[in-house]
C-alpha cells in the first residue's frame, strides 16, 4: 500500500476539515439564534414605567386584566362599513390612540389573551404613530402561568389626550398607495395565507409566504422555522415586502414575524383579501415561484 | 450572500475531495456485489448512510436542525429509480461518481454529465414532462406529512434508527479492511468522511433556507436550466456543485491522478445514453444516489428506500445482462466436453 | 511463462475489470497477463478480484500520472 500524501495533501485536508467544522458551527448557530429583531418588538416582562395596553374586548377586560392596563380593543380599530374588516381611516385611528393619553417617547406594552392576534394589530397601529410599543409574549396566559394575578378594577382614566400624532404612511398602506407601489415595482407583494387558499386566488404577482400558520400561539417562531418560509422566498434585509392576508390581524402578525426576523422595510396592507378583490386589485391563480427571481438569496445576518 | 457562497462551496469542496479520494461510487458499490461478490464500496456507502442517520436524527431530536422528507411518489420513485439504475451502469458511474470523475479529467464522464443535464431538462420541462406530472401526482403520505419509516410504523424515529445502526455496524465491523493499492482512502475513512460531510451539509444548507442535505439532482438542474434557459437562481446547492468539481479537481491534481482521458467511440455513445437515462430517472424519482440513497435515507424517507431499492434493481439487472451473462457463457463454452461413458 | 498484454486505458468503469477478467480466465494456467489501466478504482478492483479468485498479483507499477501496469499470473 503506497501512500502519496505529500505535504500539500495533508495541508488541504486539514484546511477542509477546519472549514467544515466552521460551516457546521455557523449552521447550528444560524439555525438556532434568537431572532435579530425580536428584542425590539417582543418582551417577556413589563419594563418599569411602561404603559400597559389591553388589546382585548370590554368583556374580557372586566373579567380580569393586568394591573393599570388601559384598553384599546383591536376590533375598535377596524371599520365595519362598506369594506368590512378593513382598518379604520388614519384620522379615526389617530383619534382613538390619542384618547389613550400616551406620552411620546414612553414605553408601551401591548398584550392579549396570548395568541397574539389582537395584540399584533394594536401594536402595528401604535408603531405606525411612532410609539415605542412592544408585545408581551404569551399575554394573559403567560401572566397567569408566571403566578401573577389579574386585577378587576375599573379602567384608569386617561389624564390628558396626547397631542397630534403623525401617521407613518409607509408602514400601513392604503389600497391606492399599494396600487402605485406594486405598479412601480417598488415592493414585493407577499400573500401570507396558507398555500391552498393562495392557489385559489391571490393578488397578481404575489409570492406565497405562508406565515399565517407559523405565528400562532403568541410565541415568536424559531429562526429556522421562519427562514424555512422566508428563505426560499428570497426575503432579505433589502426586500421591501408588501404583506397582506385574510384579514388585518393576520397581516399584522405576519408583519411582526418578519420584523422580528430582521426585515426592515415592511409595508402592511391590512385590508382583508375579499376587500382587496372588491377594490379592483388584479387577481391571479398562477403560482408565482420565488425562484423566478435571479437575485441570490441571503440570510438576515446580523 | 457571503455566507451562502462560503458554506455551499466549502461543503462542496470537502465533498468532491472525499469522493475522489475514496473513489466513491454507488454504482460500483451496488454493481460489484453482483459482478465480483465484492462489497467494499458498498460498505463505504453503508457507513456513510449510518453516520449521517445518527447525526441527523440526533440534531433533529435536539431541536437544532429542521428536516424535510422527500414526498413518496410511489410510481415515480419506482420507475425513476429503475431507469436511473440502468443508466448509471451504462454510463459507468452514478451522478456523484460522474461529477468527481469530471474533476479527474475523464471526458466520458463529462459527456455523461451533459447528457444527464439534458435528461433532467427533458423530463422536467421537455417532451417527458407530462409523464413526470402524471407519475408524481400520486403521493402516499401520513396525514399530510411525508412518509418516513418512523411515521409509517407510528413510532419515534429512534425506534428505527437504533436497530438499523446496530445491525449495520455489526455487519460492517465483521467485514475486514481491504488493500488499497491505488493510494486512495479505505472504505472506513471515506464512509465516515462522507457521513460527516452529509451532516454538515444539512446544517449548512438549512441555515440558508434550503432544508435538505447533499443532493445532485436539484443543484445540477439549477445550473443546466440557468445555462440553457436563462435565469440562474444561485442557491446553496448551486455552490455545492461548484465546490464538488473544484474539490475533486484539487484532490486528483494534488495526488497526480488528474489526466484528460477519452474513451473509444462506442463507449462514448454508451456514456451519453447512460447519462440521458440517469437524467430521466433522477428527475422522475426526485433524486439520485446522493439525494435519495444518501441524504434521504438519513431521514428515513420511504420514498428514498423505494427509490434506492429500485436503483439497485435496475443496476443489477443491467449489470447481469452486460457483465455477468457474457462471462458465464464464456465459462460454459470453455468447459471441456466430456464424452459420455 | 508467456506474457500477454491487455491495454484498457481510456475504458470506463467497469470495463477494465470486465475485460481483464475475461482475458485472464481464457488464458492457460501459469500465463502472466500485463494489464495497463489509467483508472484508480480499477487498480483496486482488479487486484482485489484477482487475489480473491486465487490468482497472483506479481507486480503493480505506476507508470505515469494515474497510469498503472499490473502483472497477474493466472492460477
Amino acid at each position: 500500500m503506497r501512500s502519496r500524501r505529500g505535504v500539500l495533501a495533508i495541508g488541504l485536508e486539514a484546511a477542509l476539515a477546519a472549514l467544515l467544522l466552521g460551516a457546521a458551527a455557523a449552521g447550528v448557530w444560524q439555525l438556532n439564534r434568537p431572532l435579530p429583531g425580536a428584542t425590539a418588538l417582543i418582551v417577556r416582562e413589563i419594563p418599569e414605567g411602561a404603559v400597559v395596553i389591553d388589546a382585548r374586548g370590554p368583556l374580557a377586560y372586566r373579567q380580569g386584566h393586568l394591573p393599570d392596563a388601559r384598553r384599546l380593543w383591536a376590533r375598535d380599530l377596524l371599520s365595519f362599513g362598506e369594506s368590512a374588516g378593513a382598518l379604520a381611516q388614519p384620522s379615526e385611528l389617530e383619534r382613538k390612540v390619542r384618547s389613550l393619553g400616551l406620552e411620546p417617547g414612553g414605553q408601551v406594552v401591548v398584550y392579549d389573551d396570548g395568541d397574539g392576534e389582537e395584540a399584533a394589530l394594536v401594536l402595528l397601529v401604535l408603531r405606525s404613530f411612532g410609539f415605542d410599543a412592544r408585545l408581551l409574549q404569551g399575554g394573559v396566559t403567560a401572566w397567569l402561568e408566571a403566578g401573577s394575578e389579574l386585577s378587576d378594577g375599573p379602567e384608569p382614566q386617561a389624564g390628558r389626550e396626547s397631542g397630534p400624532l403623525e401617521f407613518d404612511r409607509r408602514l400601513i398602506v392604503e389600497p391606492d398607495e399599494a396600487h402605485v407601489h406594486i405598479a412601480e415595482n417598488e415592493v414585493a407583494p407577499l400573500d401570507v395565507r396558507d398555500r391552498a387558499v393562495y392557489l385559489a386566488g391571490h393578488l397578481e404577482g404575489a409570492v406565497n409566504v405562508p406565515l399565517a400558520g407559523l405565528i400562532q400561539g403568541g410565541e415568536p417562531p424559531r429562526w429556522s422555522a421562519l427562514n424555512r418560509v422566508l428563505g426560499p422566498a428570497r426575503i432579505t434585509e433589502d426586500t421591501h415586502p408588501l404583506v397582506y392576508g385574510e384579514n388585518a390581524a393576520q397581516a399584522a402578525m405576519a408583519w411582526l414575524a418578519m420584523a422580528a426576523y430582521g426585515v426592515e422595510h415592511i409595508h402592511v396592507l391590512p385590508d382583508p383579501y375579499p376587500v382587496l378583490v372588491a377594490e379592483g386589485f388584479e387577481v391571479s391563480k398562477a403560482d408565482v415561484p420565488a425562484a423566478s427571481s435571479t437575485r441570490t438569496s441571503s440570510v438576515c445576518w446580523r | 450572500m457571503v455566507v451562502l457562497i462560503l458554506s455551499g462551496l466549502v461543503v462542496g469542496l470537502a465533498f468532491g475531495y472525499a469522493l475522489q479520494r475514496g473513489r466513491f461510487c454507488s454504482n460500483t458499490g451496488f454493481r460489484d456485489i453482483l459482478l465480483t461478490a465484492d462489497s467494499t464500496m458498498f460498505r463505504a456507502w453503508a457507513l456513510a448512510v449510518l453516520v449521517q442517520l445518527v447525526g441527523v436524527t440526533t440534531l433533529n431530536s435536539l431541536g437544532l436542525l429542521p428536516v424535510t422528507v422527500p414526498p413518496f411518489w410511489w410510481a415515480a420513485n419506482l420507475l425513476g429509480g429503475l431507469v436511473f439504475g440502468v443508466g448509471m451502469v451504462l454510463a459507468g458511474g452514478c451522478s456523484s461518481g460522474t461529477c468527481y470523475r469530471v474533476g479527474e479529467g475523464l471526458a466520458g464522464s463529462l459527456l455523461a454529465l451533459i447528457a444527464f443535464g439534458a435528461g433532467l431538462l427533458i423530463m422536467s420541462r421537455g417532451a417527458l414532462a407530462p409523464l413526470e406530472r402524471a407519475l408524481q401526482g400520486s403521493v402516499l403520505s401520513a396525514e399530510g406529512e411525508s412518509l418516513t419509516l418512523a411515521n409509517l410504523l407510528g413510532v419515534n424515529p429512534w425506534w428505527v434508527v437504533v436497530p438499523v445502526v446496530l445491525a449495520g455496524s455489526w455487519w460492517l465491523v465483521r467485514s475486514g479492511g481491504s488493500k488499497y493499492r491505488s493510494g486512495g482512502w479505505s472504505w472506513q475513512r471515506s464512509g465516515a468522511a462522507l457521513g460527516v460531510i452529509g451532516i454538515v451539509a444539512w446544517l449548512s444548507s438549512a441555515a440558508t433556507g434550503r432544508v435538505y442535505g447533499l443532493s445532485m439532482t436539484g443543484p445540477l438542474r439549477v445550473w443546466f436550466e440557468g445555462i440553457f434557459q436563462g435565469g440562474l437562481a444561485l442557491d446553496w446547492g448551486a455552490f455545492l456543485i461548484v465546490g464538488l468539481f473544484l474539490g475533486a479537481f484539487l484532490s486528483s491534481l494534488s495526488h497526480r491522478e488528474m489526466r484528460w482521458r477519452v474513451p473509444k467511440g462506442e463507449r462514448l455513445m454508451q456514456s451519453i445514453g447512460g447519462g440521458l437515462l440517469m437524467g430521466f430517472g433522477a428527475q422522475l424519482a426526485g433524486g439520485c444516489t446522493i439525494g435519495h440513497s444518501l441524504t434521504g435515507l438519513s431521514v428515513l424517507s420511504v420514498a428514498s428506500v423505494v427509490t434506492t431499492a429500485s436503483i439497485i434493481g435496475g443496476a443489477w439487472a443491467t449489470s447481469w445482462w452486460m457483465f455477468v451473462r457474457p462471462v458465464r457463457q464464456m465459462q460454459l463454452q470453455s468447459e471441456p466436453f466430456v464424452a459420455g461413458d | 511463462m508467456s506474457l500477454e498484454t491487455l491495454d484498457v486505458r481510456g475504458e470506463i468503469c467497469p470495463y477494465p475489470l470486465f475485460e481483464a477478467r475475461k482475458k485472464l480466465e481464457a488464458l492457460p494456467s501459469g500465463t502472466q497477463l500485463q494489464v495497463l489501466i489509467d483508472y484508480p478504482l480499477a487498480l483496486d478492483n482488479i487486484t482485489r478480484w484477482a487475489e480473491s479468485a486465487g490468482h497472483t498479483v506479481l507486480e503493480v507499477e505506476e507508470v505515469g500520472a494515474a497510469e498503472w501496469r499490473i502483472v497477474i499470473e493466472r492460477a
